[in-house]
């Protein structure tokens, strides 16, 4: 606990406890229960339920809840999420669902803190004051949270409360992210026969819960998520120009996943699916069907490689 | 509070009509899963909710999206459909001593603070115009303590203040920002 004395500069801002109101529920427990609130948004989690409240006291926890979401790239849907609910959608539509499909889908882990490095966004000789990434987010949100438009966003409202000074986490720049499924929490599946994929060749796969595509190159076997980092959409593969376009919004990633020059916006690079070869099978390493537990995994339209000239 | 009553009774999802393909599916949700999402969360703040909620709303679409509708139409439905979902996720959160939903929904609690948030840009100009109207104080907790994501000890190191103080510092510039959101435009 500090010690530092308090000193409050508005009208009525005296910092003590009010006497006992709303239900005889005392003012430190308000105080307590809306600060156990706010430190489970901070960690992205589920909120205990917060009720019986006051109608003011309710329209605080909302108000909390829409200013953590306003942190840069914080409210990015996870793109693993975003396919997942694609496949359990379309798995429902084909009859496959289950009511487990409502149930949350497993949570990111937490990252560390990134480096930061100083920049003067507002004019002021206050002590600097750091802009921080969510600790609780997938690396490829907090990533982007600051890199773009997310930063300056951020610093315009930083620069509302007068005399701070912050400083920007800042990350190399966006680069193929790590694997779409962490090691441990997936399956490998069989996608495809490795002699029916020459060196150059790139052949789109589906799983009950990933689109990808397999690329064959020199070095051996690859593979890419196939959904569009933008807004989810499936990618088509463009042998013409060996890229990745977008139907929706005319996207385009270059064949190694990255953000084609030209492409209408820098998107963020499709994740990396894990591949292996075993005894003359590309495998790639995918989300377990969790919602259908007595299904095996299966490989759908393996053959189909989905692709369109130019 | 009536003119949006009476705006969310007109958009309450109706019933099912013809069934849509997969292909048109697919195209709904990739055109609006990410504005869906950040919808909802801006309004309940935390991932996990955010995808559980997001989930609720494109399973009830798929079961009950009019297939001739326009997109712009759809996405209208889509809204209030994650309005709808969002108001019921509140009324459970509060344990809302109210009968219904329709009292919910009367009462704005679905929207009364920041209607239509899809965009994060947007979503910063909402928060910056509700800071640049507090008091200085206040002000300067909500910076530290949801934007730049300081921790209680933290930011009463900043600010001079015990941690104690700063908890009910932020509890009371919260319900003052809630304030002045409901006088946003």
């Amino acid at each position: 606990m500090s010690t530092h004395d308090q000193t409050p500069n508005e009208p009525g801002d005296e910092l003590t406890p009010e006497p006992n109101q709303l239900d005889g529920t005392g003012s430190v427990e308000r105080y307590v229960r809306l600060h156990d609130y706010i430190e489970q948004l901070r960690a992205e989690k589920r909120p205990a339920q917060a009720g019986p409240l006051p109608a003011e006291d309710a329209d605080a926890y909302r108000m909390a809840a829409f200013l953590h979401a306003a942190a840069p790239g914080a409210s990015e849907p996870d793109p693993a999420f975003v396919a997942n609910l694609q496949a359990r959608i379309l798995g429902q539509m084909h009859g496959n669902a289950t009511p487990e499909a409502l149930q949350p889908t497993p949570q990111p882990t937490p990252e560390p803190l990134r480096e930061i490095q100083s920049a003067q966004v507002a004019s002021s000789s206050s002590p600097p004051v750091a802009l921080r990434p969510r600790t609780a987010k997938k690396s490829v949100v907090s990533r982007r949270s600051l890199l773009g438009t997310g930063l300056g966003a951020a610093a315009a409202i930083v620069g509302v409360a007068a005399g701070m000074q912050i400083e920007q986490h800042i990350s190399p720049p966006p680069a193929p992210e790590g694997t779409l499924v962490p090691e441990g929490s997936g399956i490998w599946v069989a996608v495809a026969s490795a002699d029916t994929i020459p060196v150059g060749g790139v052949k789109r796969f589906a799983t009950d819960y990933v689109v990808g595509f397999i690329r064959h190159t020199s070095e051996g076997f690859t593979a890419l998520s196939g959904i569009c980092t933008h807004q989810g959409c499936m990618l088509l593969w463009n042998s013409g120009d060996r890229t990745f376009d977008c139907p929706c919004h005319g996207g385009r990633f270059t064949e190694q996943g990255n953000s084609a020059p030209g492409s209408q916006f820098s998107y963020r690079p499709l994740p990396a699916i894990q591949t292996k070869v075993e005894n003359g099978k590309v495998m790639v390493y995918v989300v377990p069907p969790q919602q259908t537990p007595n299904v095996e995994p299966t490989a759908t339209d393996p053959t189909s490689d989905h692709s369109y000239n130019r | 509070m009536i003119q949006r009553r009476s705006r969310v009774r007109e958009e309450v999802p109706a019933a099912s009509s013809p069934p849509t393909d997969s292909e048109s599916i697919q195209k709904l949700y990739a055109e609006n899963v990410t504005a869906i999402y950040r919808f909802i969360y801006s309004k309940v703040g935390n991932r996990e909710e955010a995808e559980d909620l997001t989930s609720q709303v494109f399973i009830k679409a798929v079961r009950n999206v009019d297939g001739t509708r326009d997109a712009q139409s759809v996405q209208s439905w889509l809204f209030q459909v994650a309005r709808t979902t969002i108001a019921d996720y509140w009324r459970d959160f509060y344990r809302l001593r109210t009968d219904s939903l329709d009292d919910l929904l009367t009462a704005g609690w679905e929207a009364a603070i920041h209607d239509e948030v899809a965009q994060p840009e947007e979503h910063i100009e909402q928060v910056q115009h509700i800071l640049s109207r507090l008091p200085a104080r206040y002000r300067e907790v909500l910076t530290y303590r949801f934007l730049l994501n300081y921790s209680i000890r933290e930011t009463a190191d900043r600010m001079g203040l015990t941690e104690a103080n700063v908890k009910v510092l932020q509890f009371r510039a919260l319900k003052k920002a809630a304030g002045t959101g409901e006088e946003t435009p």
